[in-house]
């Protein structure tokens, strides 16, 4: 053994006795996103991306707009346009239940507020967990990340907001 | 026989008699009661028509009274008329009071010539009476009038001066001196109109013309018109006021008059015909009076057949005196002769029944159609029940005699087997006394039985306390069970209300939730300055999770305790229901316990019985071997007397011969 090797040997056991010491492993950099469910799916957004999240409130139907357009209600004092998720992505209707709430999205343009069937709160994302979409075929997911052995699709709300298929509102 | 049919019919004539004169009588006494009526009725109607005669007349006068003014007339004419209808009506027999009154048919055609004169005196008296008030008020205005006109006169008079004095034209002073004479005319005509003559009407008309000519004229004096001009004068003007002062009231009344005149001349008219017609009128009711009359005098024909059958019933009871004394004598010669042959034919009977007294009963009495007849014909019947008698009496002591022998070989062969009765007798009471002594036996086991049997049902009785003490038992168990049930039940209710209050915890877990992340979001837009707010949002996020999770939990124990709260309450109703069957079969054990009971108590009360009975037979059985001793004394005393009953039927025997002898003094006929 030479004394590279004995050093070495020394560190390991140290940091196998070091109990109650601070950490000395490597923190690994997270960026924060919201846990959903919406049409059955579990589904993240970026928490950056959200100004809110409230209970469903009391909106007008608008005539001759796609099914997905549950109506037009006042948010906060701004007129905001209300999406069924779960109606848009899978074509299913949103289940309303106790714990229906409405995404409030942080956008430059315009408001807009997102129905999911639950919220489970914030999630600590780690950036190697995640990866690029291989076929996309949800309009805004562009990447996924490894979560409870499944893979979740990440909505980016921006991207999708900004799509044709959203602007396209009228039936 | 031949003084019954005399005396028969003697009754039958002297029944017709006094029949035909009682219906003679009768017959006299309902004409004399039919002509008492007819008279009366005759006598009624006379006295009616003479009143209406009466009452005709003084209709007239009072009515031609009326007219003149005279009230009182009026009323009496009211009444009078009253009466007149009330007795015409009579006549006519429409009275229902006086129905007698009614007049026969005979007479039918003067009261209708009566009828027909009163309709038309009638029609004119109703005319009368309606101008009643117009007669009365006219007469009275006239007064009023007539008592003006004197000043009215003088007044107009002192104008006609006072015109002259003041040089007035000639033409006014002819219009003053014409009113004078117009005063002068009012009063007369208005005499004409009261007095209702014949020129009443004219009358009438001529004092309306005067009253408004010299109303006329007044007023053109004082305001000057076409019929006079004005005066001018002061003194003739105020004599001129007084003038219309005073007229003012006679107009007043004129015009009153004026308008009754007419039905003062319709009353005034039919006055006149009144006093036109009366004559007739009066005439035709006295014919008719006098009329009745005549019919009343003519009566009393009928009276005279009264007296006619009156004298027919006097003499039939003069005849019917004769005939009594007649039959009475003949009678009392036919009672003499009778008496003569009854004495006869008595002393024939006493002769024929003096043999019979000496017991000779071969002859017979002889039987008349004499008073004895019926006598001898009894005593033949006697002789004949006295032969059957004697006949009787030999021929029953010879079957006696033959009896008495027959009868004294039985008794001695009954004395015999009187004996040999009284030694069987005596084996059967030692047989008697040996079966009395058994009974007894008998007796004394039944008692035995009977005290077991009473031990029996104590044991019984008591077992039947035990079951009911368990059923009471039973039944305070299954109370206990239901109360338990029931606090299970308020538990399982307060796990309930547990459950809503964890749903409510969730729902504010869930909110809790949402505000953390809202927190979280807001701090996150913060940046930098944000941070340590973050980490408070994470942990209160992280803390709504735990709480999330403990309801959840909390959730499930609250299932599991309603779940076992409702198995334990299947377990309490299962034992309920086992409890209420114990209870039933407790109970029917007791039923069946209770039978025992009943069973053992007839069964002790039957062997008492039994027992009572025996002791009875024992005491019977004792009697009875003393009785049977007593039969065999007994026996033995027959036996003896037998012997003697054999020695007095010889006796007997002897007897009969001794009645036998003592009928042998009758003579029999031969036969």
């Amino acid at each position: 053994m030479n004394l590279f090797d004995y050093l070495c040997w020394v560190e390991t056991e140290a940091a196998a006795h070091a109990v109650g010491m601070p950490k000395t492993d490597k923190v690994e950099s997270t960026w924060q996103a919201v846990l959903f469910r919406a049409g059955g799916s579990r589904m993240l957004v970026p928490l950056v991306q959200v100004r809110a999240i409230l209970p469903p409130p009391r909106q007008v139907q608008i005539p001759g707009a796609k099914p997905w357009v549950v109506g037009l209600a006042n948010m906060r004092g701004e007129l905001t346009g209300v999406y069924d998720l779960a109606r848009l992505f899978f074509d299913l209707p949103s289940e309303p239940g106790r714990h229906s709430v409405v995404l409030l999205a942080k956008t430059q343009r315009f408001s807009a507020a997102f129905i999911v069937d639950r919220s489970y709160g914030i999630r600590q994302i780690p950036f190697s967990a995640e990866r690029a979409v291989k076929e996309p075929h949800l309009q805004g997911v562009l990447r996924e990340v490894r979560m409870d052995n499944d893979w979740l699709p990440i909505l980016n709300l921006d991207a999708l907001t900004d799509s044709d298929q959203f602007m396209n509102a009228v039936a | 026989m031949s003084l019954g049919v005399k005396l028969g019919g003697l009754s039958r004539q002297v029944i017709t008699l006094v029949v035909v004169a009682a219906i003679t009588l009768l017959v006299t006494v309902a004409i004399f009661i039919l002509s008492a009526m007819n008279d009366q009725a005759l006598l009624e109607r006379r006295l009616v028509a003479s009143q209406l005669e009466r009452l005709s007349q003084e209709m007239t006068i009072e009515t031609l009274r009326a007219v003149r003014g005279n009230k009182a007339s009026f009323d009496t004419v009211l009444s009078l008329r009253a009466q007149f209808i009330s007795d015409l009506n009579a006549l006519s027999g429409k009275d229902p009071k006086r129905p007698a009154a009614g007049v026969p048919n005979e007479r039918k055609a003067e009261l209708a010539k009566v009828q027909k004169s009163w309709d038309e005196y009638n029609l004119a008296l109703a005319k009368v009476l309606e101008g009643q008030k117009a007669i009365l008020g006219v007469g009275d205005l006239a007064s009023q009038i007539n008592q003006l006109l004197p000043d009215l006169l003088s007044s107009s008079d002192e104008v006609v001066q006072t015109l002259i004095a003041a040089q007035a034209s000639p033409q006014v002073v002819y219009l003053a001196t014409r009113q004078l004479m117009l005063v002068e005319r009012i009063g007369l005509t208005m005499g004409e109109i009261t007095s209702g003559g014949q020129n009443a009407a004219n009358a009438s008309d001529r004092f309306g013309r005067d009253v408004a000519l010299f109303g006329g004229v007044l007023n053109g004096f004082l305001n000057g018109n076409r019929m006079a001009p004005q005066i001018n004068d002061p003194a003739a003007r105020a004599k001129l006021r007084d003038v219309a002062v005073l007229f003012a009231t006679v107009n007043q009344g004129g015009s009153d008059l004026l308008s009754e005149a007419p039905t003062l001349l319709a009353a005034n008219q039919a006055a006149i015909k009144i006093d036109k017609i009366a004559g007739a009128f009066t005439g035709d009711v006295s014919k008719l009076s006098s009329t009745l009359a005549q019919d009343q005098v003519n009566a009393g024909q009928l009276a005279y057949f009264g007296y006619l059958t009156g004298l027919i019933v006097l003499l039939m009871l003069a005849w019917l005196g004769v005939v009594l004394v007649r039959d009475s004598r003949y009678a009392m010669k036919m009672t003499e002769s009778q008496n003569q042959r009854n004495q006869q034919a008595i002393l024939r009977l006493l002769d024929e029944m003096m043999t019979l007294a000496d017991g000779d009963l071969s002859s017979h009495t002889t039987v008349t159609e004499d008073i004895t007849g019926a006598i001898a014909d009894s005593v033949n019947y006697s002789i004949d029940a006295l032969r059957d008698l004697v006949g009787t009496i030999n021929d029953t002591s010879v079957r006696v005699a033959s009896a008495v022998q027959r009868s004294q070989a039985d008794s001695r062969a009954l004395a015999e087997t009187s004996r040999v009765q009284a030694e069987k007798i005596s084996s059967v009471s030692d047989a008697i006394a040996q079966m009395s002594d058994q009974i007894e036996a008998v007796s004394f086991n039944a008692q035995q039985s009977a005290t077991i049997a009473q031990s029996s049902v104590d044991v019984a009785h008591r077992g039947g306390d035990a079951v009911r003490e368990t059923i009471t038992g039973m039944a305070n168990i299954r109370e206990q069970i239901q109360e338990t049930a029931k606090r299970i039940k308020r538990l399982g209710e307060s796990s309930q209300e547990i459950g809503d209050i964890v749903g409510l915890i969730t729902d504010i877990a869930d909110q809790t939730n949402i505000l953390a992340l809202n927190a979280a979001i807001q701090a996150a837009m913060a940046g930098e300055a944000g941070r340590g707010f973050a980490v408070v949002a994470d942990e209160v996020q992280r803390l709504a999770e735990r709480v999330g999770k403990a309801t959840r939990q909390i959730e499930l124990l609250v299932n599991t305790i309603q779940t076992d709260t409702s198995e334990a309450m299947l377990a309490m109703e299962q034992t309920t229901t086992n409890v209420v069957s114990g209870a039933t079969l407790a109970e029917n054990a007791g039923k069946a316990l209770r039978e025992i009971e009943t069973v053992s108590l007839n069964l002790s009360e039957q062997i008492s019985e039994i027992a009572k009975v025996t002791e009875q037979e024992a005491l019977v059985a004792t009697n009875l071997r003393q009785t049977v001793n007593n039969i065999r004394a007994e026996t033995q005393e027959t036996t003896d007397k037998a012997s003697r009953a054999a020695d007095e039927i010889g006796a007997l025997g002897s007897l009969s011969q001794e009645l036998n002898n003592s009928v042998a003094g009758f003579k029999m006929p031969d036969r």
